[in-house]
């Protein structure tokens, strides 16, 4: 809680100094504003590759004469030498808007849409505030029309795990006694927090996230790279946004891409705890939030090995019984946890996290939730964070619980409607594959 | 019966007709022939003598002597009378605008010479009491940010910064103060003598022209954030300050020699090329070297480039209208530049000043028109395409509710500047940011926007724009920006373009069209340095002859009766 408040204060007194555009209207004279020592950006520093600096039609005597625009990660923007930024996903940059804005002549700088602000602390660390936020309200992070339920610790320092989830997309919602209080887009997102940290670096692509598509780097065909031959417009025009670059295999790259980030993850961990709050301590604006290790991070390779064999031994057991019931999730009177495989329920509990367990809920995490396999790193790892805090191995579970449990009710919200719930069974679901092995007959499909 | 005797071949049969009619021809053909081939020989004969008179038309005078010929206007080449100076509303006898001959006689629609007449009435009388204390308002902010150390005037409010361009405005303001009685002489003289003097003493921008922003306590050159330092040159900063130098000549004869000593140090080589396209420029970031860019879209580049053809030079190719395209907005066709900003990265706005500084400084007539009457514009596609400019506007109030006056304008607050469009970047009613951000919120009646309509286009419409803007003042500080469209209130902010023009529009409720003829022979921006290469360095123009005339154009074939 003291944290909390010290946040909390911290936040206030941004919002007092900060700049505000609109109370920059009623304090700030233009000679102030556009002095050159309030520049902090340098415009031809591109943000990302194929943003260029542009020269402003300015027909008065003042104002910035050159502003930066692009497009990265499907978000346009453009961002003034004083720090000011608009991030859309439409060219115009006129609706579903994130706004950054800098206190004069400081790299304190704040993101925001709708009822949602964002800044780094002074570690740092991503901070949110949602405006008209009250006791008791919860949290949930909609995709589509899945729905997930995050913690109310998303109103403190963002742990590396939360803030990946925010940035994969999707709305964030607030709800209060059951109703909606809020709804925010989070497109943008993750553009705006990795500008919010470039701000911070004074321009420096180190901070920048894994696959940003900066100058010079080696690009591996999949980042997110603004088109410039196809994009052109300086301005607003109506143009449907440019495509992320396509490679000529892209799940290939995409799965190189995971398995490098999941390396990278792992031999930090392996780095051990000493590493990583010295990083925290010394620069920890530019690293993410110290993560907790794991005892024995080779011991944790072989495991998830082992439990990738096993996995694939059992789904190539339950093809050849096509009879046996496939693993669901959802249905009323059935058996809703999450098992990937036939294991029974207790077994699942009672062991510790070992190597099948972290496998299995990773692979669930993977295929069935769908999220990005860095996120569900990260869900992992909040969950063996907290379990080493607290030393109740029994309670690990419960952010993979949660969002399970509410993963549930939104299933069965979505299947049942505002009616009665429909009566199915396991026959009534069948595997992709063995769909796809049922209507190709071939041996292709059809291990 | 008598018989007749048939005796050899009858002189009535007809082979005797088609010989005798045959020979007739023949001999007519020699005879023509042998008359023409001997007055070819006479006239072959005859010495080649032209009797050239010195300045004549077949006198190819050198350069020397080219400044001391009269430039060719309307009245000269035509032998009509010229337009007169009206006199100062204080001047003016109580029945002057009963006597005034302000009615077309024409139909509405292009004349064959392209000139146009609206189907519009200008707005033309006394000063009622709200406006006379609109103009005092006016007039009070350049009272108030006039710098007594240079005679610059703020751009904005208090802040000691200005352009060309918001200084033609000042010069505008203080015409008009003259003219509606709010100064006398001596203090628009002092005024006057001491802004040229500093205009003229301005360090120019590497030595061609001025620089586009001035420390209006200094004087000195600065850039964007008002620091010393040097950005460029606008021409379309300098274009409306000639527009305005040419009224302060044409307009105070005595005034004259310190205009053209303003001039004769600039340096305009590079800002007009032989196509007759304005360039601006500026600095490359990384070389340091100067840029050249063509600069001005359709309705800043036409008016633009008639402030140069007031001087002499021939912008032909920004004069004229091409590209364009248009927009079909609530059935009027709203011409737009056609150069695709994504290629040239420069924007296409249309607002409404341009056009209205075209009407009230210049009547929509070419430069070298000083003969026609008011009511017939001789620059006939910019009056036509300004009747569509009102008449959306117009469309838009009647089918939406929302007074329209649109045009850039001043915001206070970041970015402190906003293009409040009718038409840019492909949508209609666009109002965005220096940078192209879409901000609706900044849309606003703009107060210069709305008083110029009302002058130039006598309707119910303006009417009830002149309710909504003419008491919209701070009685310190000046006229408001303008109303903002989302019902924010006023726009509370101060600027010398914004009085300037309204000042403009009032008076040319008084006087008509500002521009008035020059009433002299040979001028000094003409033969000055005609001893040195100066002239030629500088592209100095000479006297425009009636072949140098802006050509006047139409871009519809709207007749009087398609309206």
């Amino acid at each position: 809680m003291a944290y909390k408040h010290i946040a909390t204060v911290f936040m206030l007194g941004l919002l007092t100094l900060a700049p505000l555009r609109s109370q920059a209207q009623q304090a700030s004279s233009p000679p102030d504003t556009f002095a050159s020592e309030n520049a902090i950006l340098d415009t031809s520093i591109p943000f990302a590759i194929g943003a260029r600096e542009a020269r402003q039609e300015l027909r008065g005597a003042f104002g910035w004469a050159t502003f930066q625009e692009g497009l990265v990660e499907g978000v346009y923007f453009r961002f003034d030498p004083d720090g000011y930024a608009r991030f859309a996903p439409t060219p115009r940059l006129d609706e579903d808007v994130f706004e950054v804005i800098c206190r004069p002549r400081t790299l304190s700088c704040m993101g925001r849409k709708q009822e949602l602000s964002m800044f780094l602390n002074t570690r740092g660390q991503l901070e949110l505030r949602i405006e008209g936020t009250q006791p008791g309200d919860q949290f949930f992070m909609a995709e589509g029309l899945n729905e997930i339920q995050l913690p109310n610790r998303i109103l403190q320092p963002l742990e590396d795990g939360l803030e990946t989830l925010l940035g994969s997309g999707g709305e964030l919602i607030m709800r209060r006694n059951e109703a909606e209080a809020a709804r925010i887009s989070l497109e943008g997102f993750g553009a705006v927090v990795a500008y919010l940290r470039w701000i911070v670096a004074r321009q420096d692509y180190t901070v920048l996230p894994r696959g940003w598509p900066v100058p010079g780097a080696v690009s591996n065909g999949s980042a997110n790279l603004t088109q410039t031959p196809a994009w052109l417009s300086p301005m607003p025009q109506p143009m449907v946004p440019q495509a992320t670059q396509t490679t000529a295999d892209p799940e290939l790259n995409r799965v190189r891409d995971e398995l490098s980030m999941l390396r990278t993850l792992l031999a930090q961990r392996a780095l051990g705890p000493e590493t990583s709050s010295t990083q925290a301590g010394s620069d920890s604006r530019q690293m993410p939030a110290p993560i907790p290790a794991y005892p024995d991070t080779t011991q944790r390779m072989d495991d998830i090995q082992s439990a990738i064999g096993n996995l694939e031994r059992q789904l190539a057991q339950a093809r050849t019984h096509p009879g046996q019931p496939a693993p669901v999730y959802g249905g009323p009177g059935l058996d809703t946890s999450p098992r990937p495989d036939n294991l029974p329920a207790e077994e699942q509990h009672t062991t510790t996290a070992n190597g099948n367990d972290i496998a299995r809920r990773l692979a669930y995490l993977i295929s069935e939730i769908g999220l990005d396999p860095r996120a569900a790193v990260m869900v992992l790892q909040l969950r063996e964070g907290k379990s080493t805090q607290v030393g109740d191995l029994a309670t690990s579970d419960q952010v993979v619980s949660d969002i399970m449990g509410e993963l549930r009710q939104t299933t069965r919200d979505v299947g049942v409607g505002n009616g009665e719930a429909p009566q199915v069974t396991t026959t009534d679901y069948m595997i992709l594959s063995d769909y796809f092995c049922a209507i190709m007959k071939e041996k292709a499909f059809c291990p | 019966m008598v018989e007749i005797p048939r005796s050899g071949r009858s002189r009535r049969s007809t082979g005797f007709g088609w010989f005798t009619l045959s020979a007739a021809v023949v001999s007519v053909i020699g005879t023509v022939a042998l008359v023409g081939s001997a007055a070819r020989s006479i006239f072959l004969a005859q010495e080649d003598i032209t009797t050239i008179i010195a300045g004549g038309d077949f006198d190819d005078l050198p350069a020397l002597l080219r400044g001391n010929v009269a430039a060719a206007t309307t009245s000269s080449v035509r032998n009509v009378p010229r337009r007169e100076k009206p006199p100062r509303q204080c001047e003016m006898p109580q029945d002057w605008f009963t006597k005034q001959d302000l009615t077309a006689t024409r139909e509405p629609g292009y004349t064959l010479r392209n000139e146009y007449v609206s189907p519009y009435k200008r707005r033309r009388g006394f000063l009622n009491d709200r406006e006379m204390r609109a103009a005092e308002v006016a007039w009070h902010y350049f009272e108030t940010y006039t710098q007594d150390s240079t005679g610059l005037a703020n751009s904005v409010g208090n802040y000691p910064s200005t352009t060309l361009w918001d200084t033609a405005s000042y010069i505008a303001g203080a015409v008009a103060a003259y003219e509606l009685c709010l100064i006398e002489k001596p203090d628009f003289d002092r005024r006057m003598t001491q802004l040229l003097t500093t205009i003229k003493g301005l360090d120019l921008f590497r030595g061609e022209l001025p620089n586009k922003v001035y420390h209006t306590k200094t004087g000195n050159k600065v850039d964007y954030s008002n620091k010393p330092g040097e950005i460029g040159y606008s021409a379309l900063d300098i274009g409306r300050l000639l527009v305005w130098l040419r009224i302060l000549k044409n307009r105070y004869t005595y005034l004259g020699n310190t205009v053209d000593a303003v001039l004769l140090k600039w340096d305009f080589s590079r800002v007009i090329d032989d196509e007759g396209l304005l360039y601006g420029a500026s600095i490359d970031k990384e070389t340091g070297e100067t840029v050249y860019n063509q600069e001005g879209r359709l309705g800043y580049e036409e008016y633009a480039a008639k402030g140069f053809a007031l001087w002499g030079f021939r912008p032909v190719l920004a004069h004229r209208a091409e590209p364009f395209l248009t927009a079909s907005m609530m059935g009027v066709p709203v011409p737009y530049d056609g150069r695709d900003p994504r290629i040239f990265h420069s924007q296409n706005y249309v607002v409404t000043e341009s056009y209205l500084q075209d009407g009230l400084e210049l009547g929509f007539d070419l430069p070298h028109d000083d003969s026609t009457p008011e009511w017939l514009h001789s620059d006939g596609w910019r009056a036509e395409f300004a009747d569509r400019i009102y008449r959306v506007q117009e469309a838009r109030w009647r089918k939406t509710g929302f007074m329209t006056a649109r045009s850039e304008h001043n915001v206070k607050g970041p970015p402190y500047f906003t293009y409040d469009t009718i038409f840019s970047d492909g949508y209609s009613w666009n109002t965005v940011t220096p940078r192209g951000d879409y901000v609706p919120d900044h849309a606003a009646v703009a107060a210069k926007a709305a008083l110029g309509l009302w002058a130039l286009w006598d309707t119910e419409y303006t009417d009830v724009l002149y309710d909504a803007i003419i008491e919209l003042y701070d009685p310190e500080n000046g006229m408001y920006e303008g109303l903002y469209e989302r019902g924010q209130g006023r726009v509370e902010i101060f600027t010398a373009n914004n009085n300037g023009i309204i000042l403009t529009s009032l008076l040319h409720k008084v006087q008509g069209t500002i521009l008035t003829p020059y009433t002299g022979n040979t001028e000094v921006w003409y033969t000055a340095y005609r001893d040195q290469d100066l002239r030629e360095k500088r592209r100095y123009p000479d006297p425009p002859l009636e072949e140098d005339w802006l050509p006047a154009l139409r871009h519809t074939f709207h007749r009087g009766n398609d309206f």
